[in-house]
């Protein structure tokens, strides 16, 4: 199930809810947890068993781990057992696929890989109990022996398929207790609103150009389609994910948890570094403290720094998906990440914000058509918009849709900044009664327009009927 | 919250829609509970169009959405524009490769099958031809015309093309085409006959010999529905009737029935109000006059022939009118069986390329 449909928005939802609120504070999570297998195995009736068994693995392993923490060898094998654990269900259904794929072009053999569908959410949750496991065997958090409190910090549905990746230190004390307040209940519902209106209202109809210049053969593609193309593509993914966060938050914030921060508007970063600061909050933080924090991180010397830059920008890319392109997204921004750790940075902060804003936006544009196009495709796709093999600049079809576009694309463009945000808290906060009314009546109409979009999404009219 | 409450309460209790006339199609019913439904995942897709189908006030949100589309200066949806004067006008999508050859094949086929028959072959143009200076700026709506000569140049000179897009564009003015559905009107369809006639050798009857009536004045069409835009001005639909009468017999010939007028009046009363022509399509239709005025004609064709047909009556005493989406018979022997000396495939280019079935004039 997604929260921008229906049967989640009008019918899961608010049972859940009301269930959940009925519920005496012990059987809370409970309710969670049961909820969040229901909402799990709407979409995946036979993979949430995988993920039940992901649970109970790791929950034992966090026993034994703190069973033995005096004797360091036992906990040490058993970190390692889950480890590989984890990571060899992530490879199996992630990345045998990609991997066989490789070896048989490679060696010109052809074993037979099965076809198995992407577990949904399996590289969140694998890498939140990851997280949890090692930060028991560092004794930075204490074990969690409740197998329901446990359960509900890995199911939790509103984070459950799309992040963010939450650490279980950040969450372990509100898993036993909470405090719930109608301000936050009302906090949390803005949240979501504003992530449902980011997704249904921003990023499905920007989308929709998207995919009618990715349907374009590339020979018949101008320079100006690909460019508007990749930039429709820019906001969207942006709208998509970060109103998937969003909405995770909120409904936390319903829940009565408090869930981190994903993105900071990271279309305003004047270089790559700030950008991956600001993108996939809950992400990158994972990568440092348990990868490249762990390999030395940079007090090690230049050469170690290298390496293990190297390997977090690998695997960044890898998280994303397997196959090569993102491989490839992800050194490609660990070159400019290290590039500018060595030197760009400090021209960038000195020359005057439009070039850096610039500079760091076409590494991120251009970074897109790595990131959703094979990288035969992309490599002619990134010519087209160089003007190389392209159909000319500009035709009927480009000015056709950037004139019918220029209002929504200007809209995407202030959204994507913090402006709109601070009117609204501009308004909230000046505690005039009317501006207030005006502000819930502006939610209520963003709400509102995202249901019919979500229902029109579903119009079909048939109309050739013995026409 | 109050909101979503209301929503959630609102669906179990406004009774389930089996059809949406705005739609024009079945809507999806609470599907059957399966354990092995459940587990393949059908029952939760299937669950989530039935909820959506259901949903409450449906149409209301979806008039809610193109008018916000609007606001956003979107002036095309699901493939039809937003043109000026209140026009909506469908795009053409450019055939795939070799669908023309395909076709011609085919009708050549049908040509050596039956020698010695003359045969005429009009390919209308729509709205989005005709009316290109009614589109929204730089709108690709697809190049109409370089098709049509296309399967002109391919035609053998056995076959007649009869050109009438130059007539119609000279009665741009005037309303030759509905405005919110796919068809020309009547007075469209009059053009097109004068131009039928100079090829065919006949003298067609003058404006002046018709009675216009009109019959409806709300008329929402197809592309009404189908790009889900409110507030567009209804068509209304009028009849050239003839002052001089004749009578006719139409036999539908798979539904058994007969009737003697070549409108079918209640249609008036349904959502899809151009089947007041000849009823909407039917596999076969035979049309014959009482008084006996001229040979016998076949007609192979889409909806855009039930508004010119009418014309046709008054110049032969029979016309067969085959609609090759529903007939399964032989054209060859229909045509030999009734002695039929003049045979017209009439199609607007959209479904001329779209439609497979004229591929069936194939002769094997």
């Amino acid at each position: 199930m997604v929260f921008s449909s229906l049967i989640f928005l009008f019918q899961f939802f608010p049972a859940t809810l009301l269930v959940y609120y009925l519920s005496p504070n012990r059987l809370r999570n409970a309710v969670l947890v049961a909820a969040s297998l229901a909402f799990y195995a709407w979409g995946e009736p036979v993979y949430v068993f995988l993920m039940i068994f992901s649970i109970l693995f790791d929950y034992a392993n966090g026993l034994l781990i703190d069973k033995y923490r005096h004797r360091k060898s036992i906990a040490r094998t058993v970190l390692i057992f889950s480890l590989l654990g984890n990571a060899a269900v992530l490879g199996f259904f992630k990345y045998a696929g990609f991997l066989i794929d490789n070896i048989n072009r490679l060696f010109h053999v052809h074993i037979q890989a099965a076809e198995l569908p992407l577990p949904i959410g399996i590289s969140f949750y694998t890498f939140q109990t990851m997280s949890y496991i090692v930060d028991v065997y560092r004794g930075s958090v204490p074990v969690q022996k409740n197998i329901v409190a446990f359960g509900a910090y890995v199911t939790m549905f509103p984070q459950l398929v799309a992040g963010p990746i939450v650490k279980y230190g950040d969450i372990a004390a509100q898993l036993a207790s909470r405090r719930m307040t109608l301000e936050k209940f009302g906090e949390g519902a803005e949240w979501f609103i504003r992530g449902l209106a980011k997704k249904a209202l921003l990023a499905n109809p920007i989308g929709s150009l998207w995919m009618s210049v990715k349907s374009t053969p590339t020979e018949e593609l101008t320079a100006g389609y690909a460019w508007l193309g990749i930039i429709a593509f820019t906001f969207q993914i942006y709208f998509d994910f970060s109103g998937y966060s969003d909405m995770a938050r909120g409904l936390g914030k319903m829940f009565g948890f408090e869930l981190p921060v994903n993105f900071n508007y990271p279309y305003i970063s004047r270089s790559v570094t700030e950008f991956w600061r600001r993108w996939h909050i809950t992400l990158g933080s994972w990568f440092r403290e348990y990868i490249y924090i762990p390999l030395g991180g940079n007090r090690r010397g230049l050469r170690i720094q290298f390496r293990n830059l190297l390997a977090v920008w690998l695997l960044t890319g890898l998280w994303h998906g397997a196959s090569w392109n993102f491989i490839v997204w992800g050194l490609y921004f660990g070159f400019f990440v290290t590039v500018e750790k060595l030197a760009l940075l400090k021209w960038l902060q000195r020359v005057p914000a439009p070039v850096s804003h610039i500079y760091t936006m076409l590494v991120v544009i251009v970074g897109w058509v790595l990131f959703e196009m094979d990288l035969g495709t992309a490599g002619s796709f990134i010519g087209v918009m160089l003007g190389f093999g392209a159909h000319g600049w500009t035709d009927d079809r480009t000015l056709y849709a950037l004139s019918t576009n220029a209002i929504p694309l200007a809209a995407l463009a202030l959204c994507a900044t913090p402006l709109p945000r601070k009117a609204f808290m501009h308004l909230a906060q000046k505690g005039k009664r009317g501006d207030a009314i005006a502000v819930s009546a502006a939610y209520g109409m963003l709400l509102a327009l995202s249901t019919a979009y979500l229902v029109t999404a579903t119009y079909n009219p048939f109309l050739y009927f013995r026409f | 919250m109050l909101f979503v409450g209301t929503i959630a309460v609102l669906h179990p209790a406004l009774p389930d829609r089996s059809f949406s006339d705005s739609e024009n199609r079945v809507l999806e019913a609470l599907p059957p509970f399966s354990l092995s439904s459940l587990l393949s995942g059908k029952f939760a897709s299937r669950y989530e169009k039935y909820v959506a189908d259901q949903f409450a006030f449906r149409d209301v949100w979806i008039g809610l959405k193109t008018d916000a589309d609007r606001a956003m200066g979107r002036t095309d949806s699901n493939g039809v524009y937003l043109g000026k004067d209140g026009y909506l006008i469908a795009a053409f999508a450019p055939p795939a490769e070799g669908e023309a050859e395909e076709k011609v094949a085919a009708i050549h086929s049908f040509d050596r099958a039956t020698p010695g028959v003359r045969k005429y072959m009009m390919l209308a143009p729509t709205a989005a031809a005709v009316h290109r200076d009614k589109l929204p700026a730089f709108a690709p709506a697809g190049d109409e015309l370089a098709y049509m000569e296309r399967i002109r140049k391919l035609l053998s000179p056995n076959i007649r093309f009869v050109d009438v897009y130059p007539a119609l564009y000279a009665e741009r003015e005037r309303p030759v085409y509905y405005k919110t559905d796919h068809h020309w009107t009547m007075q469209g369809a009059y053009a097109a006959y004068r131009e039928l006639c100079k090829e065919m050798g006949m003298i067609p009857k003058d404006e002046e010999d018709f009675r216009v009536r009109q019959v409806t004045n709300a008329f929402y069409g197809s592309l009404y529905s189908k790009s889900g835009f409110r507030h567009m001005q209804p068509d209304s639909i009028s009849l050239y009737l003839p002052k001089e009468k004749t009578d006719y017999t139409v036999e539908y010939a798979d539904e058994g029935h007969t009737t003697h007028s070549l409108y079918a009046m209640e249609r008036l009363e349904r959502k899809d109000k151009y089947q007041v022509f000849l009823g909407g399509n039917y596999a076969l239709i035979r049309i014959m006059a009482s008084r006996p005025t001229g040979g016998k004609l076949l007609v192979v064709k889409d909806s855009y022939a039930n508004s010119l047909i009418p014309f046709l009556t008054g110049h032969f005493s029979e016309i067969y009118i085959v609609d090759l989406r529903y007939f399964d018979g032989s054209l060859t022997r229909l045509v030999e069986q009734h002695d039929i000396r003049d045979v017209l495939i009439v199609y607007n280019i959209h479904t001329f390329f779209e439609d497979p079935s004229i591929k069936y004039l194939k002769e094997e």
